[in-house]
């Protein structure tokens, strides 16, 4: 099982600080949800656990640190789903996935492969788009297929950058119950950066709550994602409402200077 | 029967130098000896020489190779007069007439020279071979010229790059390089051309020719100051656009004893202001004609009634009505035929006329134009039937 | 479980790039077969053959002297560099579209091609270069067209652009370019004038031995590297971020790639002149066929772009025979037709 412990990391360009000192524990299996709003260093974060860009501090997964792995190693410990996809790429739904492999893979393709590839798309739910271009697929099959590819990659630690962002309400509801059963039903470890705040409450094991780079606040969603919590960060009145056990967040108005 | 003698006489040559080594190689043998030795032992009969007197004298029988410079400064060692020669550009072609060089020894021409057929009539069923910017390559393959005439320098590169091309992959073949048109170099070269063809003395005749007609002009104007001379407004077909100090235009206008209204201009054939000219009120005016939209006259004698039209659509230009020369009738349209190629010297002669006509009173353009096409260029025009120069 | 039908799909994509492989082959050879007996020298179809044979095979075979020069001195050396400058400028193409990530790039739309005349005629008429005597223009074509893939990836890298923007620098440079060929067009005489137009039309008819060697060579050695990269190319084509998550370094990725394929364009161009459409055609025709894998895209982009060239040249040979057409005339007009479908394909989606 998957242990992720981040120490005292900080990201700076130029004399600008990004991020300040984040330290967290997340371990498998967890699907931890990374919110704040815009700019707060949610994509940075993400960037800078997955070996894009290098920070100061440490990144221990399963007690290896990261930040001293060659990049291909990184490749085959975290897989990442960026923010956004091209969508008018000419390749397959199966080159694309198949993409994934490419920290596992020498010059030409194995049975195992092709079998991860499978699959992949098969746990996904899109197998039947197997040799349909990317560009001809909607938004939700596409957010599939980006997650198909992460899958395949076979890393213990899963990355997701806003995956529901552009996504329907349904689509987006379908994506993150995936997520969820990936994660906490099969084992696995996942942090994603989500804007939603109520599928952040609803389907996360835990929220880290980023603000102008620092950590505000982070624990199990009931605990943290409070009136008080989302005042202070965002800086708008909110309030928490249940029907059943599934928590929704009302924003209400902007917090008034005093 | 002096051809049959001669290559008798080669082939005899090829079985001599077996026979060298015994004979005593002191006694020369001239060419008129040799042939006639040969010709008394082919005819036969009681006084006919046997095959091994005529090889002994075959073995000392040493025609002088000729040594030649073209215009490129590549000398090259003649020992056998060319036979089979491809000609790429029509100056020299015009050239090798002038020199009575046998037609049929050119066994390829160029696209230009093909497309006038009134004025090179005796080539108009030779192999075109292209053009210098695009030679048809394996025509003059197949051809095995054993000589190929380009410019030198003119299109150098282009010329250059068939040079290397031609001599990479026909073995033995010898290319010239001559340009056949430029007043600085034509001389000498109708003299190199006379001696690769063995022709010096229609060379000779030629050349006097020549330069007969252009030196009289500096001779008869020797008194006349520099700034005393006329000056001169050349244009070219192009409207407006004439030649300055390092063109072919000044350096001809200056033979024909002028000076160049606009020698001091920077490009080498610059478009002027045509307030330009009005300001520099030229003495003599010559506007040239024979392409573009001035295409009409000269050999071809397409157009011919569009002349006047041309000139009276020069003294309607604004202001020009006011010039001297449009005003005391200096002003003339010159063909490019005797202008631009080896016919130059026509031109300049015209010129000349033009901007002393009493110095030049007995010198007749015309008539050396109608010695050059009788008597060397063997065309049947009379140049008064076409026009050349207007009025 | 790995679904039947999915592998037979696979197979059966398996089979159809080997198959276009093969026959693209196959084609190019009957075509050269063919392209060989072209020419204004009139050699019969027998005699040609027969001097290939000579030339190999001395001892066996014996044809004319002039066969042997027509053949080995002027036309077989141009089809095969009809046939390697087409493989370098398709391969050049499909390696700039996939690190671009458009369709749309290629040497010419890039402004490598515009340079590279830029410094033919900065040779022709100021007569200024690098390399001096026979080499000017070829040298000086090769430095501004390595000079322009700098621009465009110092723009592309240093200022983070996208691939849109990229472009955009790219035909900036083109028109930048131009104009100033222009300006040395306004400056030259006549002569020069037409020696740079001649050279912008792009034509094989300088080819000799040696070039063909030399971009043979140049092409062997970046063909074998980019197909043992493809799987990174494949990477790039899809985004930096990804290809960065996969463990792909993308800044000396993008380098190393933009490096080769301008170092191949370079080498083409500066000896043929600019020859258009090669880059931007094959691998579009391609990749309809082949798919989006660079390990497969790359050597089958090639071929066809060797097709396409041979093919071009050799009609510009003959259609108005015996004047030989440049051929980047030829490209250019067989660009229309092409981008035609290409449009009226894409009212669809």
């Amino acid at each position: 099982m998957a242990g992720l412990a981040v120490r005292n990391l900080s990201y700076r360009i130029r004399d600008r600080r990004i991020l300040s000192d984040i330290s967290f524990d997340a371990g498998a299996p967890a699907l931890v949800g990374l919110v704040g709003p815009n700019g707060s260093g949610k994509t940075t974060l993400i960037r800078c656990i997955d070996g894009i860009i290098r920070p100061e501090g440490s990144i221990l997964l399963d007690d290896t640190d990261l930040s001293l792995l060659p990049r291909m190693e990184v490749a085959k410990r975290v897989a990442y789903v960026p923010q956004g996809i091209r969508n008018n790429s000419s390749a397959t739904v199966f080159d694309a996935v198949l993409m994934g492999r490419r920290p596992h893979l020498s010059w030409s393709i194995g049975k195992k492969d092709e079998e991860e590839v499978v699959r992949a798309l098969e746990l996904l739910g899109v197998e039947d788009l197997a040799f349909r271009q990317l560009r001809t697929l909607s938004g939700g099959e596409r957010q599939r297929v980006m997650i198909a590819r992460a899958l395949a990659q076979e890393s213990p630690l899963l990355l997701l950058d806003e995956p529901t962002s552009a996504l329907d309400l349904r689509n987006a509801m379908e994506v993150m119950e995936l997520i969820h059963r990936l994660t906490v039903d099969e084992g696995r470890l996942a942090i994603m950066a989500i804007h939603d705040l109520s599928l952040a409450a609803r389907y996360c094991t835990g929220i880290i709550v980023l603000s102008g780079g620092t950590i505000a606040a982070q624990g199990p969603p009931a605990d943290v994602l409070t009136p008080e919590v989302i005042a202070q960060v965002y800086g708008v009145d909110a309030v928490i409402e249940h029907r059943g056990e599934i928590p929704y967040i009302f924003p209400i108005r902007p917090v008034t200077k005093a | 029967m002096k051809q049959i003698a001669l290559l008798a006489c080669l082939i005899l040559m090829l079985i001599a130098p077996a026979m060298a080594a015994e004979t005593d190689g002191n006694v020369q043998v001239g060419e008129d000896e040799i042939v006639a030795m040969v010709l008394a032992f082919l005819s036969g009969g009681p006084d006919a020489p046997d095959l091994a007197a005529v090889q002994d004298a075959a073995a000392a029988f040493s025609p002088a190779a000729r040594i030649v410079t073209d215009s490129s400064g590549r000398t090259h060692t003649i020992d056998a007069t060319p036979s089979r020669i491809v000609v790429m550009n029509g100056e020299t072609l015009e050239t090798l007439r002038s020199l009575g060089v046998d037609p049929s020894i050119i066994v390829g021409i160029d696209k230009y020279s093909a497309d006038r057929p009134s004025f090179f009539p005796e080539y108009a069923d030779t192999p075109v071979v292209g053009s210098i910017w695009s030679p048809d390559y394996e025509a003059i393959v197949s051809l095995s010229p054993d000589a190929v005439f380009l410019y030198a320098t003119t299109s150098k590169d282009a010329c250059d790059e068939i040079q290397n091309k031609l001599e990479s992959t026909i073995p033995g073949v010898r290319i010239f390089r001559f340009d056949c048109y430029q007043p600085g170099t034509y001389a000498r070269e109708i003299r190199a051309l006379g001696a690769i063809f063995d022709r010096t003395a229609e060379a000779e005749a030629f050349a006097v020719f020549y330069t007969g007609t252009l030196e009289t002009i500096p001779g008869r104007l020797s008194g006349v100051a520099e700034e005393d001379r006329a000056v001169v407004y050349l244009e070219n077909w192009k409207d407006y656009r004439t030649g300055a100090s390092s063109s072919g235009y000044e350096e001809k206008i200056r033979m024909a004893g002028g000076r160049n209204a606009f020698s001091s201009l920077a490009a080498e054939y610059p478009e002027l202001d045509p307030e330009a000219v009005i300001q520099a009120n030229p003495d003599v005016i010559v506007k040239l004609i024979g392409a573009g939209s001035y295409d009409a006259g000269g050999y071809d004698n397409e157009d011919a009634e569009a002349i006047p039209g041309y000139y009276t659509g020069l003294t309607e230009r604004p202001g020009w009505k006011t010039l001297a020369s449009v005003k005391n009738g200096d002003l003339h349209l010159l063909h490019n035929d005797i202008f631009g190629g080896p016919q130059h010297f026509i031109g300049i002669a015209y010129m000349a006329k033009w901007c002393y006509p009493e110095v030049f009173a007995d010198i007749d353009p015309a008539a050396v134009h109608r010695v050059y096409l009788e008597d060397y260029q063997h065309l049947p025009f009379d140049p008064a039937e076409k026009i050349f120069t207007y009025p | 479980m790995p679904d039947p039908d999915l592998r037979s799909v696979f197979a059966a994509a398996r089979r159809k790039r080997t198959l276009f492989l093969g026959g693209t082959t196959l084609v190019i050879a009957l075509l050269a077969g063919v392209a060989v007996t072209l020419g204004s020298a009139d050699l019969s179809v027998a005699e040609v053959y027969l001097a290939v044979l000579a030339g190999l095979f001395p001892d066996h075979f014996t044809a004319s002297d002039t066969a042997m020069t027509i053949v080995w001195d002027y036309r077989l050396h141009r089809v095969l560099m009809a046939i390697a400058a087409g493989f370098g400028l398709a391969i050049a193409g499909a390696v700039m579209q996939g690190i671009l990530r458009n369709p749309l790039a290629s040497p010419f739309t890039l402004g490598i091609s515009s340079a590279a005349a830029t410094g033919a005629s900065i040779a022709i008429v100021l007569g200024v270069g690098v390399v001096g005597g026979d080499y000017l223009v070829v040298g000086n074509a090769f430095l501004f067209a390595l000079l322009a893939a700098a621009l465009i990836y110092g723009m592309a890298r240093f200022r983070g652009m996208g691939a849109e923007s990229m472009i955009l620098a790219g035909i900036a440079l083109m028109y930048l370019f131009s104009a100033v060929t222009s300006l040395l067009q306004y400056v030259g005489s006549s002569e020069q004038v037409q020696e740079v137009v001649f050279w912008m039309f792009g034509s094989l008819g300088r080819s000799d031995w040696p070039k063909v060697g030399i971009i043979a060579a140049i092409l062997v050695v970046s063909t074998l590297y980019l197909v043992y990269r493809a799987w990174d190319l494949n990477a790039l084509a899809e985004g930096d971020d990804i290809a960065e998550s996969l463990g792909i370094p993308v800044r000396r990725s993008m380098t190393i790639f933009m490096l080769i394929s301008s170092l191949v364009t370079a080498s083409i161009i500066c000896f043929t002149g600019t020859i258009g459409f090669i880059g931007l055609v094959a691998p579009h025709i391609t990749r309809m066929v082949v798919g989006t894998d660079h390990r497969f895209l790359l050597p089958a982009s090639g071929l066809v772009g060797a097709l396409l060239l041979l093919g071009a040249d050799s009609l510009a040979r003959t259609v108005l025979a015996p004047t030989i057409l440049p051929v980047g005339i030829m490209t250019a007009f067989l660009g229309v037709p092409f981008f035609i479908a290409l449009f009226l394909r894409g009212r669809g989606e």
